[in-house]
């Protein structure tokens, strides 16, 4: 068991490659992130009435001037991480999307951010040296140890494991065994927030018993499986995006911001290796 | 591939223990968050739709009116850029957790400014903005708690909606009303 995580941990395929693809893949998915957030004059007009339902009128919140400045500059800096993989350009692309989306929940602190995610891999990964590839002026950069590299890919993949296995245990515990009996809440959240297709499964009542059930089962067996390694990882990860598809196509709640990043961080390695034996 | 060089071995082993250690932690912190329900950004606890909802529950709902005409209970998610989930949290907290009428009228004196002069398009969990009827824009809205019932609903109608509450009333103060 010892050596079977001591291979997960520092012996991913090809870690160096993985990295620096998962970090294109990275710099794609934050961009528009940071592109699509709310504009900055959104939060400085709401600016004093989060400071007085706050109970703090000394609150210090960025301007809109500021934090559009911000957002331009986060995303100057992600290419320029994309670009070099250095680790001057990651880590200074991190602190300035920790900073925005901390600007962005000031607005209601107590509620999940539901892309902090996309905060500790940018911070993970832009905390090492990836410019061996995928990178310009590679001779130029001093690329960290792949035992690292392969660390911070497996805790990326574990951090997935851990959603998917902390959405299970919130909605048991908090739920409980009516929450899979029911099948009510998500029957709920596909009639307020569904789409056609969603509009059209609602009507059968049944069904939303077997979603709930099907979705606590994938969200608990994830890390196990990953784990394991068996079945293979691919077909654990195929299974998860499909079930974010299928949210989807039935609800306004994409998720894309995880699951578009499965093609990098679950999907590569098998390839790469297949590509060298080819070779 | 590894790359381990035997000299420095010892700092190695060190320095990745600590790293697997501060992972771990972090790991855990998230899940200790998930065992009490609660958020702290960055740490999260997943803990969305984790409720098992009765068959009828309440709904925040607001309608909109302009000079062409009003639209009538409709959902409060097109009324912020933000994400639907934020948008009905940040309604209560303004409108029923708070009490002091001055932030509720000067919050949707700003809401209703946007929907006139900013409107969205819907992205991700961000719904788009309601539009107005016609050109001169929305000049009012009255936001309610209503009740759902799912043995009676029908989401490509949405309606029946039971109960409507009246929570909040404003009106344009520049607008004649009629």
């Amino acid at each position: 068991m010892f050596r079977r995580l001591d291979q997960f941990l520092f012996h991913q395929p090809d870690p160096r490659r993985q990295a620096a693809a998962i970090r294109m893949n990275l710099v794609a998915v934050i961009s528009l992130t940071v592109a699509k957030l709310p504009p900055g004059d959104f939060f400085e007009e709401h600016r004093d009435t989060v400071a007085a339902l706050a109970g703090d009128e000394q609150r210090r919140m960025l301007t809109a001037k500021e934090y559009e400045t911000l957002r331009a500059t986060t995303v100057a800096s992600l290419a320029a991480w994309g670009a070099t993989g250095r680790r001057a350009a990651g880590l200074t692309a991190a602190a300035q999307f920790a900073r925005l989306s901390q600007h962005v929940t000031t607005l209601h602190p107590k509620l999940w951010s539901y892309n902090s995610h996309l905060n500790v891999f940018l911070a993970v990964l832009g905390a090492l040296d990836t410019s061996s590839d995928l990178a310009l002026g590679r001779r130029a950069g001093r690329p960290s140890d792949p035992r690292l590299q392969s660390l911070a890919i497996a805790f990326m993949q574990l951090y997935v494991g851990m959603l998917y296995f902390q959405s299970a245990v919130s909605k048991l515990k908090y739920g409980g065994v009516s929450w899979l009996s029911t099948g009510r809440t998500l029957r709920a959240a596909t009639a307020l927030t569904g789409t056609g297709l969603g509009h059209r499964l609602y009507e059968r009542k049944e069904l939303f018993r077997y979603i709930s059930i099907a979705t606590v089962a994938l969200e608990v067996l994830f890390l196990p499986l990953l784990l394991v390694g068996k079945p293979d990882r691919r077909l654990v990860a195929l299974a998860a995006a499909g079930f974010h598809i299928g949210a989807a196509a039935t609800t306004k709640i994409p998720f894309w911001h995880l699951w578009t990043l499965y093609p990098t961080l679950f999907w590569l390695p098998e390839r790469r290796e297949r590509g060298r034996r080819a070779a | 591939m590894s790359g381990s060089a035997p000299g420095r071995r010892g700092w190695r082993s060190l320095s990745e223990a600590l790293l697997v250690t501060a992972g771990a932690g972090y790991l855990g912190a998230q899940l200790w968050h998930t065992w009490k329900d609660r958020n702290r950004w960055p740490l999260c606890s997943y803990n969305m739709f984790n409720r098992t909802l009765p068959s009828r529950f309440p709904q925040p709902r607001v309608t909109l009116h302009d000079p062409a005409g009003s639209q009538e209970l409709l959902p409060v998610y097109g009324l912020l850029p933000l994400e639907f989930f934020r948008v009905v949290s940040i309604m209560a907290e303004v409108f029923l957790v708070n009490g002091d009428e001055e932030i509720k009228r000067r919050f949707a004196e700003r809401v209703l400014r946007r929907l006139n002069t900013r409107p969205w398009p819907a992205f991700d969990e961000v719904h788009a903005s309601h539009r107005p009827l016609g050109p001169a824009g929305f000049h009012g809205l009255d936001l309610y708690a209503v009740t759902l019932d799912l043995d009676d609903y029908d989401p490509r109608t949405d309606r029946p909606l039971h109960q409507p509450e009246l929570l909040f009333s404003y009106r344009r103060p520049d607008v004649p009303q009629a």
